[in-house]
């Protein structure tokens, strides 16, 4: 499952502040998520750029959705 | 706690979210990002450019900010400042912001929903709010520079609706409340409305008002009352004060302020940071590419007709117990 795989890159990021310095300060997006993918798949977990894109922005709905 | 602390250093809450049985905060990286930006909101905004923040967010309950309090302590504020909104409170912030020694929360979305965490579907004690204000603060307020000294806090207009809670929350921290001539206040609001004044976005019980005495009150009576609740309740704390304070009046800035920041934060200014302050005096605090204007004189023009007359009706004898208040306060030094 792709976002099985993203989820558990998720967790692995949000635990190590040296694959979040790698990744946080890429501005561009295409950039940025060749680099997620590149990662993600560097330590076992397979997902596509689009799968990536989708959770972004189910995010951006959310946090607009919640707008204080 | 369930999240090693040591994995929050660089991140910050950006959103509290209420979830059955508590509240979620959510936590976002801003690394050495400082609050310089007009509000909280818009420093937050600018680290959404990136996509990392987007996708990777640590998450924590509210409960276990007082724990990251005890582990982590941010810096003890030094300044609350309150406002009756429209009347210079950006410019006011812009100005502590523009010294590296500050750390300027404006009107930060996570310390108002833990003040107001009381009218959602949960019923929080007060000593469960003020322990969630203060951890809050507390996260918000950590050192990432070794220049940081000092914490202000500039709150949303409604939060003085609940000074009673903040007094206890930050015993003893100076306070100013910043209002100014009612007339220009609403103007402003008519131009471009804020959130307080559209009815229905501030809860009626925070006001002390009952939810059928909404219905049928005209918008510009609605205004005026919200208005004249924040004036009557920056005067109650006036009144209540248990430790140092100030009441501003728009006209005395932006002069005033580095006499606020000795005389009432207790802070001395090196003639460089007096230099730098000047600076951001003189700036337009919402759009700093512009010089500061003062358009009272454009807005006392501007409001007419009904809004004029709730404003006088509703405000302008609480604005002038203000003024009275202010002019005792000189007085008596």
């Amino acid at each position: 499952m792709p976002r099985e795989a993203f989820e558990r890159f998720r967790a692995l990021v949000l635990r190590e502040p040296e694959l979040q310095a790698r990744l946080r300060d890429v501005q561009d997006p295409a950039a940025f998520l060749e680099l997620v993918v590149r990662l993600g798949g560097e330590r076992g977990c397979h997902f596509t750029s689009e799968e990536v894109r989708a959770v972004w922005q189910e995010a951006r709905r959310t946090w607009f959705e919640r707008w204080p | 706690m369930t999240m090693d602390a040591t994995l929050l250093a660089e991140w910050f809450p950006v959103r509290v979210h209420a979830r059955e049985g508590g509240f979620d905060v959510e936590w976002c990286h801003l690394g050495g990002q400082r609050f310089t930006e007009p509000f909280f909101d818009d420093t937050i905004q600018r680290r959404l450019r990136y996509p990392f923040n987007w996708l990777f967010r640590h998450q924590t309950s509210l409960d276990e900010l007082a724990e990251l309090e005890a582990l982590s302590p941010g810096l003890p504020p030094t300044g609350l400042i309150f406002h009756m909104s429209r009347c210079g409170s950006t410019l006011l912030a812009q100005t502590l912001a523009a010294l590296p020694r500050n750390i300027v929360l404006s009107e930060p979305a996570p310390v108002d929903t833990v003040l107001r965490a009381r009218w959602g579907e949960e019923t929080p004690t007060e000593e469960q709010r003020i322990a969630w204000l203060r951890g809050m603060v507390s996260v918000l307020g950590r050192k990432r520079h070794a220049t940081e000294r000092h914490l202000f806090i500039k709150f949303d207009a409604w939060a003085l609706l609940q000074w009673p809670l903040i007094q206890r929350a930050f015993p003893g921290v100076p306070w100013l409340f910043l209002y100014r001539d009612p007339v220009e206040v609403m103007a402003s609001h008519l131009r471009h409305s804020g959130a307080h004044l559209v009815p229905g976005v501030l809860e009626p019980a925070l006001l002390g008002w009952s939810p059928e005495q909404l219905p049928g009150m005209p918008r510009e009576e609605y205004g005026a009352r919200v208005l004249a609740s924040l004036c009557e309740a920056a005067l109650g704390a006036w009144e209540s004060r248990r430790g140092p304070a100030r009441l501003v009046e728009y006209r005395e800035l932006p002069a005033v302020i580095p006499s606020l920041y000795s005389e009432l934060f207790g802070l001395e200014l090196s003639g460089e940071e007096l230099a730098v302050m000047r600076e951001a005096m003189g700036k337009d605090a919402k759009n700093p590419a512009l010089p500061f204007e003062d358009d009272s004189a454009m807005k006392q023009r501007a409001l007419t007709g009904p809004a004029r007359e709730a404003v006088e009706r509703w405000v302008r004898p609480l604005y002038a117990r203000l003024e009275t208040a202010r002019r005792d306060m000189r007085r008596m030094g």
